[in-house]
């Protein structure tokens, strides 16, 4: 029984971790810019090789999931402004640009390296809890998740960064009249977004084989996941990532892989159809009534 | 520009030599290439339905690519694990990614091959074609021009907005049901392998490419484009993808409207000294969350 409960705290924690660290940084692009970044799960994919070339080099496994992050945010940054910058205000167009950006780069990459490489093993072996073995690794992983969202709290709501950056969330015009450089604004937040792909690559890395189709396995649950999130990166991402996590668990260890992932997709249109904001768009609703109530005093 | 020569454009001259180019056809090649080429068309006849949708009624909201997109993926997340018996439609079993047998299309007991089949699949797209192109130029078409323009003044001048929308969706629907049925029976077989991200935006691509507004660049265009990641496919198959992408890229980055429209208003322009005339772009197009970034 108390084994029972814990496998599905575990395989809950586990699917929680995935879906937001592979959505968060998707996120951030959409909430900021209205553009879904396509080619994320292909961004992985590029931190997911930097992180296994430089750790076969010899490189310690942090510091190569670092220099994953930070190459990828170069990356980024070069894509926003080269192909992003020219189609703000054009969703489907810059839907199929990032779609062709990311084709060419998983593409690319099989012609570079080929159809797989040798990937770094997990660290941290594992544990058992009755007959079950869990990897200490996706508990990192869990850990790992909580933290950068406490990072990103801070980045956003605690440095000069952060502030321009609602600002122009908030509303591009008055932010640029106010002196804030909205361009460079967008090309760091596509970079920083670009940055959480490479990391959260870098660390699937780990757990998976390194294959140039890499970000198909992550890019369909990260896509809903920020679509049942809603623009607030910070307040809905969590959110969804919590609500998908658990069906998928619940579902996935009572019906299997593949009804898990019908009961998350169902979810998603479920949730377009009622809350086409998303939960956070729902929030936001209930913050804006109550402080509204408070001001009608 | 006098309106007795409306129909001189290069759009249409372009139709006809199409037209006439894919009559002659079967008679200057062989029965593999003629079925190869019937194959194309299955898949264009799914490209006119996307560029209905998307160019004519302009329904680009990103909600229905959103829902529509996870809808695809539950569909195929579903069929893939139809592989046991107990899933099954009458006699049929649905097979998940072993995939299910298809009836060819034939006459009798006689299955239809060569050129009785690539006939019958001309018949049927360029009847479809020209169908759009009657329903384009119809009442009922100039509702959609007006919806696509400007949606709250369509609604204030009394059309039934919803209505028409409701309408040009199962219109596309069932043209993107022919275009399956014929791709399956085509095949004999079909699986769920074809019902993934990549299939589904597959088609955005080549309506992109070469033009969503007009329905005879999204035909012809999807055509010379299937024809292209063909023989690309052959002869270099791992930069097939890259120059696709690189395509796509050029297209929306340098000529949004479409390589194969940029193409007819030059030769427009050049050929019959027309202006063509300007659609403003996307109007009622909504950006998620952030409203008013321009």
């Amino acid at each position: 029984m108390l084994n029972g409960v814990f496998n599905a705290l575990y395989q809950f924690q586990v699917s929680f971790s995935f879906l937001l660290l592979s959505a968060i940084g998707l996120a951030v692009i959409f909430g900021m810019m209205g553009v879904i970044n396509l080619a994320h799960g292909d961004f992985m994919m590029l931190g997911a090789y930097i992180t296994t070339i430089a750790a076969t080099q010899g490189v310690p496994l942090v510091l190569a999931i670092v220099i994953a992050a930070l190459g990828v945010a170069a990356f980024g940054a070069i894509v926003e402004i080269l192909v992003v910058r020219r189609l703000y205000g054009r969703l489907l167009d810059s839907v199929a640009a990032t779609w062709a950006v990311g084709l060419i780069l998983s593409q690319g990459m099989l012609i570079l390296t080929g159809p797989s490489m040798q990937g770094v093993s997990s660290p941290f072996g594992s544990f058992i809890v009755g007959q079950t073995s869990y990897s200490w690794y996706r508990v990192v992983l869990g850990v790992i998740s909580l933290v950068l969202l406490a990072l990103l709290y801070l980045l956003f709501m605690n440095t000069k960064f952060g502030l321009r950056a609602r600002a122009t969330i908030q509303d591009p015009a008055i932010a640029r009249a106010l002196g804030v450089d909205t361009p460079r604004m967008y090309t760091m937040t596509f970079a920083l977004g670009s940055a959480l792909a490479g990391l959260a690559g870098g660390l699937f890395a780990l757990t998976a084989t390194i294959v140039p189709f890499f970000g198909t396995n992550y890019i369909v649950e990260a896509f809903v996941t920020v679509i049942v999130g809603g623009a607030n990166a910070l307040v809905g991402t969590p959110l969804a990532g919590a609500l998908l996590g658990a069906i998928n668990a619940v579902l996935g260890t009572q019906y299997g892989l593949y009804i898990g992932r019908v009961g998350l997709l169902l979810t998603t249109i479920l949730i377009i159809r009622v809350l086409p904001d998303g939960i956070s768009g729902l929030v936001e609703r209930r913050r804006m009534r109550t402080s509204g109530t408070r001001a009608g005093k | 520009m006098s309106r007795g020569a409306a129909w001189l454009k290069a759009e249409n001259i372009a139709f006809a030599l199409f037209f006439l180019f894919l009559l002659i056809y079967p008679q200057t090649t062989d029965e593999f290439s003629l079925l190869n080429t019937a194959y194309f068309m299955a898949i264009t006849l799914m490209a006119l339905g996307l560029a209905l949708i998307w160019g004519k009624a302009g329904i680009n909201d990103v909600f229905v690519g959103l829902t529509t997109l996870a809808l695809t993926l539950v569909l195929q997340t579903f069929m893939a694990q139809t592989a046991g018996p107990e899933w099954s439609v009458g006699e049929a079993r649905l097979n998940g990614y072993n995939g299910m047998y298809v009836p060819q299309i034939s006459i009798g007991d006689l299955p239809l091959y060569g050129k009785p089949l690539y006939f019958l699949y001309f018949a049927i797209m360029i009847g479809v074609y020209l169908l759009l192109r009657w329903l384009a130029g119809s009442r009922w078409g100039y509702g959609l021009l007006a919806l696509q323009e400007n949606r709250p003044r369509t609604e204030t001048f009394g059309y039934n907005v919803r209505l028409m929308q409701v309408q040009v969706f199962a219109l596309a629907g069932s043209i993107a049901a022919l275009s399956g049925a014929l791709y399956a029976s085509w095949g004999s077989y079909i699986d769920p392998s074809s019902m993934g991200l990549t299939a589904a935006i597959t088609p955005v691509i080549y309506v992109a490419i070469g033009g969503r507004r007009s329905l005879t660049a999204a035909m012809i265009s999807s055509m010379i484009l299937l024809k292209l990641s063909q023989s690309l496919a052959s002869s270099a198959p791992e930069y097939a993808l890259v120059i696709f992408g690189l395509l796509a890229l050029l297209a929306v980055l340098f000529v949004p409207e479409g390589f194969m429209v940029a193409l007819f208003n030059a030769i427009d322009r050049w050929l019959f000294r027309r202006s063509v005339r300007e659609t403003s772009q996307g109007s009622g197009e909504v950006v998620p969350g952030r409203g008013e970034l321009v």
